[in-house]
């Protein structure tokens, strides 16, 4: 099923760590995303958006597979993508489309300029490659003239260079004295950090700093990404290309004392998530109720681009219904993984609780409607054994739907 | 300024940074004890750098075309994430071309590959506030078709309260209020950022190629010596505000903008011809 010239282009950006919520339009006055802003009122957006494993490698494997960790083998970083696993660059190159790629890629064992023409772009730090990444994605926006349908992917990194805050501890890079000069403009530290036991340098006052930093990053790539975005509307492939956002995982950032990713929180687990198609995706529409994962994201972009589904995209779903409002019935739950302290975990998102497994048995069940900030552990209370129940039938739903990679068969049903 | 005038101001300056900030001296003591090597936390990102750091012989002549080169300097560590190093990632130069009504630079950056040339065309006032510009973006690349499938240009300028761009030939017309400047153009008036901190009022800053940085501040901040054998007073400005990274200018007591330190990227003078 080839790709035919009237065939949508595809544009896919995505930072890294950007969490769900730090986004102006989303109400939060510590941050300006006045571009980001301006895709969301332009399309369709997502608030209950995770990542399929909140980490770069493991997210990013799952983007362009259309499969979970536990099937593709990424489910760390560094861990290697199966060779047998086609990636949505081989997939639509062999079908008709230019397949175009610029900044971070990050899957292992999976060359990027094997799978998409490579341009040039990205340095491995946000600040200092993200503005080359947008040059390079508008000039190619603007000097594009193929006949075939093309899928430009623009990887940004930022705010992902918020993991250098923390490094060299003896040498850091960080400016801890601009906490003084700029102390009234310091956003407040998470409700779920605990003060009284902050961590050497972080502090109350210095994960209020890091939250500081971490807003301005996202504000710089936010900046990037609205030039890519004007690039793009003011092409000649406006109207008829899909336009997509998101994020490969968000950011701790002092929540529950922790920073970086890798965890099920909502501050690592949910991303933004933005879909723009004029005429035919729905403007200004939030979709504040639908689970949707990082693993939807190849299935709506084959659907759009009117190819087959890639072999065994056995969870993936095209958002397309929700985008479109057509109406149907949506997923009850999703499912996500992630790998730590040598073991593979899941968890499972419902509409009002979150469930945490790990295989040997420990469960945290959260209220995510009344305990936004997950408080509370409910594992233990019997007025929520159902809830408890419920999440075990999904997620042996969830195992018998996949195709589990050999490594992790362990980790099967609950 | 002698050196003892120098420090003076430093210590008034500190002051009114004190007093701006509104928060407790001991918290920075408390830093500055936790890294005995760094005294000012303002050249945290190029800590490495700076012990080898030769400030350049000559002077700023504002009067005189004037070519001021800096090294792009990054900031990475190893594996282990414990030692820390700042290599220098390219090379940006500016040459001042002054005209008795305005001064116009000549910015060519090279980084990694990555290559951009630019014109800042600005007044002649104290800050040189930008008046029109144009950029163009090119990257190194041994497929010639990918290089030219990627190159960009923009351009843009300001009449009144209306500033006008064209990017790859789209134009925008955006309103504006206040100072427009330029990076080109405040390193080229480092020695007159006391007044911009004292003034308190927002600009907008040109941030090439990424765009326009709206509501921008300067604000006196630490002041100190380069850590080196021989003491270099040193007076920093935090410039601060959306999608800005505490950034600081760093500026001796020729008024010359030594550093301009973000975080993983900053710049340092390394010669005025």
């Amino acid at each position: 099923m080839p790709a035919n010239t009237s065939a949508p282009n595809i544009v896919f950006v995505h930072v890294d760590q950007m969490r769900h919520d730090a986004i102006s339009a989303f109400g939060n006055a510590h941050v300006e995303t006045p571009n980001i802003d301006r895709l969301i009122a332009a399309g369709t957006s997502f608030s209950r958006s995770y990542s399929a494993n909140p980490v770069c490698c493991p997210a990013r494997a799952c983007w362009y597979t259309g499969r979970v960790s536990s099937e593709h083998g990424v489910v760390e970083n560094k861990f290697p993508l199966l060779e047998s696993v086609p990636d949505l660059g081989q997939w639509m190159g062999a079908r008709g489309y230019g397949c175009y790629y610029t900044g971070k890629w990050h899957i292992p064992n999976r060359r990027v300029d094997r799978s998409f023409t490579l341009l040039p772009g990205g340095s491995g730090h946000g600040e200092q490659g993200d503005a080359g990444v947008a040059s390079v994605a508008c000039g190619f926006l603007h000097n594009y003239a193929d006949e075939r349908p093309f899928f430009l992917n623009v990887g940004f990194l930022n705010p992902h260079d918020c993991c250098f805050l923390d490094f060299a501890p003896r040498n850091p890079a960080t400016k801890f004295g601009a906490s003084d000069v700029l102390h009234a403009e310091l956003p407040p530290a998470p409700g779920s950090f605990d003060k009284s036991n902050g961590r050497g340098k972080w502090d109350e006052t210095g994960v209020r700093l890091y939250n500081y930093y971490y807003y301005r990053m996202v504000e710089m790539v936010d900046a990037e990404v609205g030039r890519v975005f004007d690039a793009l509307r003011n092409s000649r492939h406006a109207r008829n290309t899909l336009f997509i956002f998101t994020s490969d995982h968000g950011e701790m950032g002092g929540h529950h004392n922790r920073f970086k990713k890798g965890q099920f929180y909502d501050a690592a687990l949910r991303v933004p998530l933005v879909y723009v198609l004029p005429g035919q995706i729905r403007q200004g529409n939030r979709d504040e109720e639908s689970l949707v994962s990082g693993v939807d994201i190849p299935a709506t972009i084959l659907d759009y681009a009117g190819l087959e589904r890639m072999p065994r995209m056995t969870i993936a779903k095209s958002l397309r219904p929700l985008l479109e409002g057509t109406p149907g019935e949506w997923r009850d739950y999703v499912v996500a993984e992630s790998f730590s302290e040598s073991d593979l975990r899941r968890v499972v998102c419902m509409k009002d609780f979150k469930v945490f497994f790990n295989p040997a048995g420990a469960v945290q069940l959260y209220n995510v409607k009344d305990d936004p900030l997950e408080m509370t552990d409910l594992a233990g209370s019997a007025q929520h054994a159902g809830q408890l129940e419920q999440a075990r039938a999904f997620h042996n739903e969830y195992v018998d739907r996949i195709e589990l990679h050999p490594k992790y068969q362990s980790f099967a049903k609950v | 300024m002698n050196r003892r005038e120098f420090l003076a101001r430093s210590i008034e300056a500190s002051l009114l940074g004190y007093v701006a900030g509104r928060t407790g001296l001991a918290v920075g003591e408390v830093h500055a004890a936790e890294s005995p090597q760094q005294e000012l936390s303002a050249l945290n990102p190029v800590s490495t750098y700076v012990k080898s750091y030769v400030p350049p012989k000559a002077v700023l002549d504002p009067e005189r075309r004037q070519t001021l080169t800096f090294e792009v300097v990054g900031w990475t560590t190893d594996k282990k994430r414990k030692n820390v190093s700042t290599p220098t990632l390219g090379e940006v130069s500016v040459i001042r071309r002054p005209s008795p009504d305005a001064v116009e630079y000549a910015l060519s950056l090279n980084q990694r590959g990555e290559a951009m040339t630019g014109h800042f065309l600005c007044s002649n006032d104290r800050w040189h506030p930008l008046m029109q510009w144009e950029l163009e973006y090119a990257v190194d690349s041994a497929q010639k078709e990918v290089a030219a499938l990627c190159r960009t240009r923009q351009s843009g300028n300001r009449k009144g309260d209306k500033l006008g761009m064209h990017t790859d030939g789209a134009k925008t017309v955006a309103d504006i209020s206040g100072p427009l400047l330029c990076r080109c153009g405040l390193l080229d008036s480092a020695s007159h950022l006391s007044t911009l901190c004292e003034n308190g009022a927002g600009f907008t800053m040109l941030h090439e190629p990424s765009g326009l940085r709206p509501n921008q501040r300067f604000r006196v901040a630490e002041t100190g010596v380069l850590p080196r054998g021989e003491e270099l007073p040193i007076r920093t400005f935090l410039q601060s505000g959306p999608a800005t990274l505490p950034t600081h200018w760093i500026v001796d007591s020729e008024g010359r903008p030594l550093f301009l330190t973000v975080f993983l990227t900053s710049w340092a003078l390394k010669a005025i011809n």
